[in-house]
């Protein structure tokens, strides 16, 4: 998924032109003439220059032969982007409910999908995922003490 | 017969006795506690924090878990402590902080949105200066800011950070201005030290413990300490009114609460429980050799207290300029 | 010397070599995790040293950080996912050993240059603990500045990518750097409103996206079936590596006393240290064309300077009670609790408790060899299982690791964040490894430039009115200035070349 240089110099001028209008209201540190704001501005002025000459030089790419949006292979295909979006989604999943849900069934879910993707064994995948999270669970809560939620298993275990 | 009938009527109160000491202890606690520490492993807090737990795991039966909650500058700990249910299962370590951080607009918590169970330790501030500075008691130092306004920096902690207050409060108190005696930002008491040792600044209002290893090294001196009163450990330290300043006092401070609506009962256990813990040896031993200050209040002092420093902070900082 | 004879019986006890090999299998599983750092050892291990003496206490948090900033190596080179932030460096470069069938040897470079770096850094702790750190305590902000200015020069030696990109990178983590509370203004930037961010965008978590799961991406989505490294040398961990020593030991000097520098500057550690050390052997190598193609010499340098770092670090830290390095700051903790209060005085009241000290150092740093070599042999079976299998696992351990650090699953929402953000970033040719620096020396940059600024009440030449600061700073402007330097050199003798013919 490989972007034209002038698309992302574009991407970086925009950013530093909203990072830069962010930092209007930094105050200043009591005493001095600057503070808070002056080191975000140079970094701003930094993207912006980076930008401009990664839009000439996306020019150029362009000029020759480079596309707009060049795609790798698995980019192309409908497994690539699906896979992308099932582990991406894994961890979303994992964020959202892992709290209320728990440890042990979100991991569980989580892990089981991914290798289901990726391996397309639904036995194996499923006893890989129980055991990898069950062993993760042990090691992590037992050993080093995390307090990984328990979620909707907390009144089997307390 | 009539033996008989006594010997029943002591069965029965030798039962009920059972049976009513079997439901209290039903009662509170009958599963583990959790203990919010809202600052990293390894630090001061963390350390009183876990001792605490320990102690109190043997006072109370149960197991007392310590979950660190670190990051956004102690925001999230102290978050997930007022926010947690208040039942008496999740308690935390509050910190000194919680006075200051919603002044400066950095959260809405304050110290009304938990439940006081007691104050257990206070570090006072100290006013360090390298061992061949010219200054040989705290009146030299104000005189001179009074004499070269922003000439001599002060450094400790962050910008608003507690001890940036300590120096500022004893400017005003002293009738300066804060900003006579800039501020240089420093990551913590530490660097700060380090950099009055090797010169980069003129005074460190830090707490004296932490200045100790300096001060032993014989590469700063100790002219005062921020307190009412001498501190035991350090007996050759005048309090700041001594050393020729104001009365100012400020201490860095840590308590045990609980989320806003604690039970009474519970309220009360706890703080029993946590006075036992404070009188024991082993947490009187602990603390002396990490040279943590020992200071006691029970709820209703340390209500007291949060009620003081909160408005002795707000103050400070509308003067430095950094309230919201 | 009678305290020497005296601190031994304290080290050779059962209890005490019990413990040590127990840290050191801890060290090395926490190590060669994904996620978890020496720093989070040495924290892990603080509540089970209150119930030990003071010998196996300090021991036991030697041994672990020794094992675990080794073991940091090994997922580095076999999966190119470094365990520790101070693996991240040659993490790049031991893989591609690892693709051309020297997973051994980059292995066991980085094994016995481990050893060799911890060792030296070792007998400098032993030797000159009280002068070095009086120099060190001289260094103000000013110096800092321009130490961290050299460590960003050192993000344009390490990244191979076109400059404008490689300065992107970097400007990525410098951004990221300035999001939290601004300590010199003490205002909150860039947070949007969420608490979590007010103490910047956490370090582990945002490495672990970076590396791990931009890598995990990257795999599953992958069309291509990965050739499996080729392994069947891989019990000869050894093999070679007196004729790569021989060659190098320039390298493992330089990268010793390097590393072993870093580490007793209060604040930078042994990533740092192994950054800045890969980049001075590239840059002083005869063939720096062949970093980032699976050449050792690098490998050679940096692993001897992480772990000579994490000795140099208790210089400081014992002396003078100042951390070294965020391992050390937990560790004078820990001395407090023991009775031996860090400072001058520690070497005159308990001389037997610091030479038990130093000697388990030697210890922990022997044993390493004969522990880091079946670590090796039995994350061999790592690379057995399928990577269909590993990518699943490795994530989920990622994920338990970046909401270890904060118990927060923001934790967890920072690492994914920063993950895509880096697998969109090495799909389009922007090298990643500038960006980790940024973030690293942002603070360290910004913080003492600006008080640097305070107390010079906004003069400029108060950068070179300290004579280290002045020497830093004109070593500092040399170096940025020699490449500008040359050209025109090469400029004038092509010109004049051209004139004379």
């Amino acid at each position: 998924m490989r972007f034209n240089d002038a698309i992302i110099g574009l991407v970086l001028i925009v950013f530093a032109l909203v990072a830069g209008y962010a930092t209007r209201d930094f105050p200043q540190i009591p005493g001095q003439s600057y503070g808070a704001a002056l080191f975000p501005r140079l970094l701003c002025v930094g993207f912006a220059v980076c930008g401009l000459l990664l839009i000439a030089s996306g020019m150029r790419q362009r000029a020759t032969a480079g596309a707009w949006l060049d795609l790798d292979d698995w980019a192309r295909s409908f497994s690539g982007p699906l896979t992308l979006a099932i582990t991406i989604g894994g961890m979303v999943f994992y964020i959202l409910v892992s709290e209320s849900l728990g440890f042990i069934p979100t991991a569980f879910l989580m892990t089981a999908s991914l290798l289901l993707r990726l391996r397309g064994r639904w036995i194996s995948s499923l006893a890989i995922a129980a055991m990898v999270t069950m062993v993760i669970h042990q090691i992590f809560y037992k050993l080093l003490l995390v307090p990984l939620p328990w979620g909707v298993l907390e009144p089997l275990v307390f | 017969m009539k033996r008989m009938l006594s010997g029943a009527l002591v069965g029965v109160a030798l039962a009920s006795v059972a049976l009513f000491g079997a439901a209290a202890k039903a009662e509170y606690p009958e599963r583990p506690i959790t203990v919010i520490v809202p600052w990293g492993a390894g630090g001061g807090t963390d350390a009183t924090g876990r001792m605490i737990a320990k102690i109190m795991q043997d006072e109370l039966g149960v197991p007392v878990n310590v979950v660190n909650r670190t990051g956004g500058s102690g925001v999230v700990g102290h978050q997930a402590i007022a926010t947690a249910k208040p039942d008496g299962y999740t308690i935390g370590i509050v910190t000194v902080e919680i006075a200051m951080m919603h002044w400066v607009g950095l959260t809405d918590l304050d110290y009304t949105a938990f439940t006081p169970i007691a104050l257990y330790n206070a570090d006072p501030a100290g006013v360090s200066v390298t061992a061949d500075s010219k200054f040989t008691n705290v009146k030299e130092i104000l005189d001179a800011a009074k004499a070269n306004p922003g000439k001599m920096k002060g450094s400790g902690t962050g910008q608003g950070g507690i001890w940036h207050l300590a120096l500022a409060g004893m400017l005003v108190d002293a009738g300066l201005d804060p900003n006579s005696v800039p501020w240089v930002p420093s990551q913590g008491a530490a660097p700060a030290l380090s950099d009055l040792a090797a010169g980069g600044i003129d005074v460190v209002t830090a707490s004296v413990v932490e200045a100790r290893a300096l001060k032993e090294a014989g590469k700063v001196k100790v002219l005062a300490v921020m307190a009412d009163e001498r501190l035991p450990a350090f007996p050759d330290v005048p309090t700041l009114k001594e050393a020729g300043g104001p009365g100012w006092k400020t201490a860095a401070w840590r308590t045990v609460s609980g989320p806003k609506g604690l039970p009474k009962p519970i309220q009360d256990k706890l703080g029993a429980t946590i006075e036992k813990v404070y009188n024991s040896k082993e947490f009187q031993d602990f603390m002396a050799s990490r040279g943590f200050g020992l200071t006691w209040a029970d709820a209703a002092g340390l209500s007291k207290h949060y009620e003081e420093a909160d408005a002795s902070f707000g103050k400070v900082l509308k003067a430095v300029g950094l309230a919201k | 010397m009678d305290a020497f004879l005296l601190a031994l019986p304290l080290v050779f006890q059962p209890n005490v070599l019990a413990v040590m090999a127990m840290a050191a299998i801890f060290g090395l599983f926490v190590g060669s995790v994904p996620g978890l750092t020496a720093t989070m050892a040495t924290a892990l291990l603080v509540p089970l040293t209150f119930f030990m003496d003071p010998v196996p206490a300090i021991a036991a948090m030697v041994t672990a950080t020794a094992m675990a900033i080794f073991a940091g190596d090994i997922p580095g080179a076999l999966l190119r996912v470094p365990g520790t932030p101070a693996s991240a460096a040659y993490a790049s470069e031991a893989f591609a050993m690892t693709q051309k069938g020297l997973a051994e040897r980059a292995l066991g470079t980085s094994l016995v240059g481990s050893a060799i770096g911890g060792m030296f850094g070792t007998v400098v702790l032993v030797l000159s603990a009280p002068q070095l750190a009086e120099v060190a305590l001289q260094f103000t902000q000013f110096e800092y500045f321009w130490l961290a200015c050299l460590g960003l020069s050192c993000a344009v030696f390490v990244s191979t990518a076109s400059p404008t990109k490689g300065t992107v990178s970097l400007l990525i983590g410098l951004m990221l750097a300035t999001v939290g509370i601004d300590i010199t203004a003490g205002h909150p930037r860039y947070t949007f409103g969420i608490p979590d961010l007010l103490g910047g965008v956490a370090f582990i978590p945002a490495m672990i996206g970076m590396f791990a799961v931009a890598e995990i991406l990257r795999n599953v989505v992958s069309t291509r079936v990965i050739e499996p490294p080729k392994l069947e040398h891989l019990f000869r961990v050894f093999h070679g590596l007196g004729g790569v020593f021989k060659r190098y030991w320039r390298g493992l000097v330089r990268g010793s006393v390097l590393g072993t520098a870093v580490g007793i500057l209060p604040g930078a550690g042994g990533d740092i240290a192994a950054w800045v050390a890969y980049a001075l052997s590239k840059k002083l190598s005869k063939e720096p064309e062949k970093f980032g193609t699976g050449h050792v010499e690098g490998i050679v340098d940096a692993g001897a300077a992480n772990n000579a770092a994490l000795s140099g670090a208790w210089v400081p830290a014992l002396v003078f009670g100042i951390p070294g390095d965020s391992i050390t700051a937990i560790v004078i903790g820990v001395l407090y609790v023991k009775g031996m209060n860090p400072g001058p005085t520690v070497f005159m009241q308990n001389p037997e408790l610091i030479y038990g000290v130093f000697i388990t150092f030697f210890l922990a740093n022997i044993v390493l060899i004969p522990f880091g070599f079946a670590a090796i042999g039995l994350a061999r079976h790592i690379l057995r299982i399928p990577r269909t299998i590993v990518w699943p696992i490795v994530l989920l351990f990622s994920m338990v690791g970046a909401y270890a650090i904060d118990n927060s699953l923001f934790g967890i929402v920072v690492m994914l964040s920063v993950g895509v953000l880096a697998f969109l970033m090495e799909e389009n040719g922007f090298p990643v490894a500038p960006a980790i620096l940024g973030l690293v020396l942002g603070p360290m940059l910004e913080g003492n430039f600006m008080t640097a600024m305070i107390k010079a009440d906004g003069n400029l030449l108060g950068f070179f009115e300290r004579p280290i600061a002045a020497a830093l700073g004109a070593i500092t402007l040399l170096l940025w200035s020699t490449p500008l330097i040359l050209m025109a050199a090469r400029r004038v003798r092509m010109h004049s070349a051209t004139e004379r013919g």
